[in-house]
């Protein structure tokens, strides 16, 4: 037997030919791979969406080359150093090399720097504190975003002021409005677990996490802009996305992001409209409730025949007002309403084990906070649900302001909405107003 | 061409499957070193959530310290410290022959878990007396530090627990001369005792004394 | 001049005829001390929860045949049934499946009578049956939804008692692993004969060296983890609850610290086990052994510093740089080995052996879960998809096509070694077809979903990714399929395939230098190693194994 220490194995001219092929299969298959970029990744809707595609991009050409070297290196074995049939001996003794194991240690490494230094510089680029940001009409404002099982509310805390001084907040339910060029700044703060705001457009993601309530909870921030996308009419839509498991309904927390042309389209169809919408309230309590109730997360657990909510979490509210007075002995359907609004853990439902969150003036909670005027409208709007109805809808503009009064010590006024006509900054935006917040 | 030698070792253990005492000895003693050493881990989990508390809520553990006192705890301290060494002269007492005397230390060192565990009840109620206790209530001011404080302790007291059960599984065995030629068990009994005593001076210095 | 001792007994010939015989059936139904035994119940038994997290994988897959909720009542039921098939296929599947693969392979490589405390291993294993039983309960009583992740506060303030009922079934598996990983370390430093020096060692007992280290270092994190979560559910202390002063991030950073080393008790005995396969069946040398070992212990030792990249959305912002660069460092030993076990095959003889395919498969595979490692471990990237289908093809790729293969390799290469008899090659490569092409098109697809937009763990999606999840609804099938080939091949292969012999690969790691099974003792004597366990291509090993060959010929081997 020959001594095969020193045996080097040579390379068969079919190794050749494959080892070309294949190279040039290599080259191609990058370049293939590189022109998927577009297709396999959502839109670039915004600055960062452009520099996390670019690191993608670096990443699949780095990737496509050890893909391709491995596993061209693998079908070359395959088909050349295959044992041939009626070949029982063995390979040569070939130990290793320490030259070649120091390089595919050391270029490896300096791969791996390249990518951290790549990879650090994007994130710091995008994770910058932009000089101003949620800037509308002139002046930063503050976008509370709110996680709750299982639906996303956003606030805009506005710097205008109502006649009595109060600032006022836009409630966008699951909705975020934004314009290109906006610095969007969001705050997210959870009302139970853990959440995670995803914008897959915008290749943004931040978990919420529950934090004290009595401290203020444990508000972590999300940073965005949005740019214009080629060939996009405005203003365009973008899903939002729950990513961290919630509970049984996390595959359907989701929301819209809604990009606006320009600062000027968003204030014309959103901003000023919404708020105008707050100063104009329907004087009708029954229509400003119905209008109210669906910037809370109420459908998040509710069904609703007549909003088209179908969540199964909670207790159905179709028929509500035929039932509410009928289940707490003494206590009127309008008391049981709003107790169950705003005391949300005096009864249960029986069948439902999950305790609802409090809605009213004196929650934590920012999505939460109900004041008494919405409190009373939103229970005239329940106590319309129904064929028939226990709520004395005859005197719903005493009757349930009383209710809240001895349930709550809370005094109605139940003249909102009736005198600040000429307040409004758009009047011809009255029309669209409704449908805008609802 | 190799040379080929089809050796015939004379075999060195006779008994197959059976170790010999020497590999037996070196097994065991890696073998708790380990077990030790992942106990370590679940201790240290406990120890740091208690300084991360501690760090935050400098009232609490202050007043606590008021309310704790020192003297029963040190009694214990005391107690538990001399059950070491009561191990420890049993272990000698077993390399020097001395069956009953060994018998005679263990027992001791049983009965020192059984005092530490005794204080530690006694401790546990009149704590339960002042409203620290183990879950979350948002009436107390306590609410938060009973959870960290009994943790830690109870895990200590259980480890104690097992202990005595080892210390009283030492003598039957011993009582039967099994470790009469070779006292590992023992030594793997007294190896976890004064792990369990290590870990007790840091819970004291760290809960009780700083 | 070479000079080669077999290990030959002077009554060699007598106890081999004893040892022909194999282990009746009953024997592996009841308590057993014997490390072989021992290995094939841990292997059965992991093998069925294999079954079981399979079928639960196939009524996800047809779950998401369609953007509604059809197959499971509720978005919980749909919850409960991922959150079981992870915690099966984790702790009751690929760690015990190691452990079999540990427990009767390492101790015949290495030389050793037994493992270093039989009664401890047999222990540990009978652990794992009441465990089961709780997890298992637990998902019919009222089942945990949190995934196998746990995240509180969602599996302590909201899931079912269930999740009290899967923290205990994971605490004893959990102990059942340490017991399980001291054993091993003590059999690796103790139970050696004195020529199986430590460079020596087959890399297979280098792995499980490596992962024991691991397991006894980090499932006690775990271990704490746990019993923190049950006193949250349980005795009402807020550990996790921020309203009682918890910090929710505490578990996660707990969890991970053992559970991202968890991912290398996965994988790096399925990398000991390639590095045997390759090497017999490529008749080569592992091309730089001692950097294939120690880069076991680097994976090992790095593994421990990267714990937060699991958390790079909910970490501090600041946080999340220095454990991207960890994360990073890990891709250099792993490349380490993936250009040794190349070198390995290059140039060899290679036997398309069903053992051989599942290795090269493994190569094939991992390379594209170390890829998606790479680009995970990019931290503006993982920003995107994080949570997302993405990180489930990724540790898929990892786990199946990674641990899974090796484990069939490991079954293919050393059923001979157990039972005595070949499994059908035929059949063999038959599995392999189904397996690679089943997996490769269900998993792959899902890096597309999921940098698209659609997160993990939900039941309901948009409709725009249904032809996606219908492709891998449709492959998953297959691959859940091919399971039964090789179920099939066993059970037929066990009671007719054709005899083994003590060392049909003609290998030269102890184990295959007694008979198959090896009788009560492992050895007839005391054996001794070949200098080299990779020694392939000299002159001295074909004459070792014709020794070897020569002894246990005529008729011994057969059951």
């Amino acid at each position: 037997m020959e001594n095969t220490r020193s045996n080097i194995p040579s390379i068969s001219p079919a190794a050749v030919v494959v080892t070309a092929v294949f190279l040039l299969v290599s080259v191609i298959g990058i370049n293939w791979f590189a022109t998927y970029v577009p297709v396999v990744l959502p839109e670039q809707a915004s600055a960062e969406s452009k520099s996390v595609d670019e690191l993608f991009y670096i990443l699949m050409i780095i990737g496509g080359v050890v893909f391709f070297l491995i596993q061209g290196m693998l079908l070359i074995s395959v088909i050349a150093f295959r044992a041939r049939p009626g070949d029982d001996s063995d390979g040569p003794t070939y130990q290793g090399n320490p030259l070649l194991e120091i390089v595919w240690t050391i270029i490896p490494a300096m791969v791996v720097v390249f990518l951290a230094v790549v990879s650090y510089n994007i994130w710091t680029q995008n994770s910058e504190p932009k000089a101003s940001v949620n800037l509308v009409d002139g002046s930063s404002i503050s976008i509370n975003v709110t996680g709750a099982r299982y639906a996303w509310t956003h606030q805009y805390v506005t710097e205008r002021f109502d006649d009595n001084g109060g600032q006022i907040v836009i409630n966008s339910g699951a909705d975020l409005h934004t314009y290109i060029g906006q610095n969007v700044d969001l705050t997210l703060q959870t009302q139970d677990v853990i959440h995670s705001y995803w914008v897959p457009a915008m290749r943004v993601k931040q978990d919420l996490l529950p934090g004290d309530p009595a401290q203020g909870g444990r508000p972590t921030e999300l940073r965005f802009t949005p740019v214009r996308v080629e060939g996009r009419a405005y203003p365009a839509e973008y899903p939002i996305v729950c990513a961290e498991l919630c509970g049984d309904g996390h595959g359907r927390m989701r929301g819209t992001v809604i990009v606006y042309e320009d600062e000027s389209q968003f204030l014309d169809q959103f901003y000023e409209p919404a708020i105008y919408a707050i100063l104009n309230p329907p004087a009708d309590p029954v229509l400003r409730g119905e209008m109210e109730v669906q910037n809370y997360i109420c459908n998040s657990c509710h069904i609703l025949d007549s909003l088209g909510w179908t969540s199964t979490t909670g207790p159905s509210l179709n028929g509500i007002a035929e039932r509410a007075g009928e289940r707490v002995p003494g206590q009127s359907a309008e008391e049981y309403i709003a107790t169950s609004i705003w005391n949300s853990g005096a009864f249960r439902v029986p069948g439902y084990d999950q305790q609802m969150a409090a809605f009213g003036p004196d929650v934590v909670e920012a999505g939460n906070v109900m004041s008494p005027e919405q409190l009373y409208s939103i229970v005239a709007y329940l106590c319309t649900q129904g064929e028939s109805s226990d709520c004395d809808m005859e005197n719903a503009s005493t009757t349930i302001p009383d209710a809240i009064q001895t349930v709550f010590g809370y005094e109605v006024d139940i003249t909102f909405g009736m005198e600040s006509d000429e307040s409004a900054e758009t009047p011809d935006a009255e029309a669209e107003a409704a449908d805008e917040s609802a | 061409m190799a040379e080929l030698t089809a050796s015939h070792l004379p075999a060195a253990h006779d008994d197959h499957g059976h170790m010999s005492e020497e590999e037996h000895n070196n097994n065991m003693k890696l073998g708790v070193w380990l077990y030790l050493a992942s106990e370590i881990v679940i201790f240290s989990i406990m120890i740091v959530g208690y300084i991360i508390f501690r760090i935050n809520n400098k009232d609490i553990v202050a007043q606590a310290h008021e309310e704790l006192g020192v003297a029963l705890v040190t009694a214990n301290t005391f107690v538990l410290l001399a059950s070491s060494f009561f191990m420890v002269m049993g272990l000698r007492a077993m390399q020097g022959g001395n069956r009953s005397g060994m018998l005679r230390w263990i027992g001791l060192t049983a009965l020192g878990g059984i005092v530490f565990l005794g204080g530690q009840y006694i401790e546990y109620s009149e704590l339960a007396h002042l409203g620290i206790v183990l879950g979350f209530d948002t009436a107390s001011e306590w609410s938060t530090f009973g959870m960290r404080f009994y943790a830690p302790t109870f895990f200590h007291g259980a480890h104690v627990f097992v202990g005595v059960l080892w210390a009283l599984e030492v003598m039957r065995r011993g009582a039967r001369g099994r470790y009469d030629n070779n006292p590992i068990g023992i030594e793997m009994f007294g190896l976890y005792w004064h792990f369990v005593d290590v870990v007790w001076i840091m819970l004291f210095t760290l809960i009780y004394l700083v | 001049m070479a000079t080669i001792a077999v290990p030959l007994g002077a009554q060699g010939e007598q106890i081999e005829a004893e040892a022909v015989q194999r282990p009746a059936l009953s024997e592996y139904l009841r308590w057993s001390v014997d490390h072989k035994i021992i290995g094939v119940q841990y292997g059965v038994s992991a093998f069925l929860f294999f079954m079981i997290g399979g079928a639960m994988a196939m009524l996800i897959r047809l779950e998401l045949w369609t953007p509604e909720l059809d197959v499971m009542v509720s978005g919980a039921a749909y919850n409960s049934l991922f959150t079981i098939h992870g915690t099966i296929m984790i702790f009751l599947f690929i760690i015990p499946m190691w452990a079999a693969f540990g427990n009767f392979v390492v101790p015949l490589q290495l030389g050793a009578k037994d493992m270093a405390f039989p009664w401890l291993n047999a222990f540990a294993f009978w652990l794992i049956p009441p465990a089961a039983v709780v997890v298992l309960l637990g998902y019919f009583v009222s089942p945990a939804e949190a995934g196998w992740t746990s995240y509180p506060p969602l599996s302590t303030l909201f899931s079912g008692d269930g999740q009290t009922l899967w923290a205990l079934g994971a605490h004893l598996l959990g102990i059942s692993s340490i017991m399980g990983s001291i054993n091993f370390i003590v059999t690796i430093f103790n139970m050696r004969p004195p020529e199986m020096t430590i460079w020596r060692m087959p890399l297979l007992c280098w792995a499980v060296l490596a992962t024991s280290i691991i397991a006894v270092m980090a499932t006690p994190f775990l271990a704490g983890a746990l019993t923190l979560l049950l006193l949250d559910r349980v005795a009402g202390t807020t550990f996790f609850d921020a309203a009682g002063g918890g910090d929710v991030l505490l578990w996660q950073n707990i969890f991970w610290f053992y559970s991202h080393p968890a991912v290398y008790i996965m994988v790096l005995p399925g990398m000991g086990v390639l590095s045997e396969v390759l090497s017999v069946h490529s008749r080569k040398p592992v091309f730089g052994y001692r950097m294939v070992g120690l880069s076991s212990m680097g994976i090992a030792f790095v593994g421990f510093t990267v714990w937060a990249h699991h958390m790079f959305t909910s970490l501090q912002p600041e946080l999340r740089i220095p454990f991207m660069i960890t994360t990073m460092i890990i891709a250099v030993p792993t490349g380490i080995k993936m250009f040794s076990w190349l070198g390995t095959i290059w140039g060899g003889k290679i036997r398309f052996t069903s053992a051989m395919l599942f290795a090269l498969g493994f190569l094939s595979l991992f390379v594209i879960g170390g890829i998606s490692g790479v680009m995970l471990a990019a931290l503006p990237f993982d920003i995107h998809v994080h949570d997302t289908y993405f990180v489930v093809s990724h540790f898929h790729f990892v786990l199946f096509g990674g641990s899974v293969f090796a484990v069939y390799a490991a079954l293919y290469h050393w059923f001979p070694k157990v039972t005595g008899r070949m499994m059908n090659e035929r059949l063999g490569r038959i599995h392999f077809l189904f397996t690679y092409f089943g997996f490769l098109f269900t998993f792959f697809p899902m890096h597309v979903v999921g940098m698209l937009g659609m997160p993990r763990r939900v039941a309901v999606y948009v409709e725009a990714f249904q032809p996606w999840n219908q492709l891998i609804s449709f492959s998953a099938f297959v691959l859940g399929f091919s399971s039964f080939i090789v179920i099939y091949n066993v059970i037929k292969s066990y009671y007719h395939g054709p005899v083994a012999g003590a060392n049909p690969w003609r290998a030269l790691t102890l184990e295959w230098q007694t008979t198959s099974p090896p009788p009560a003792t492992n050895f007839a004597d005391d054996p001794i190693p070949f200098e080299n366990p990779y020694g392939y291509g000299t002159e001295a090993a074909a004459a070792y194994l014709d020794v070897v060959d020569e002894a246990f010929s005529g008729g011994n081997g057969s059951p």
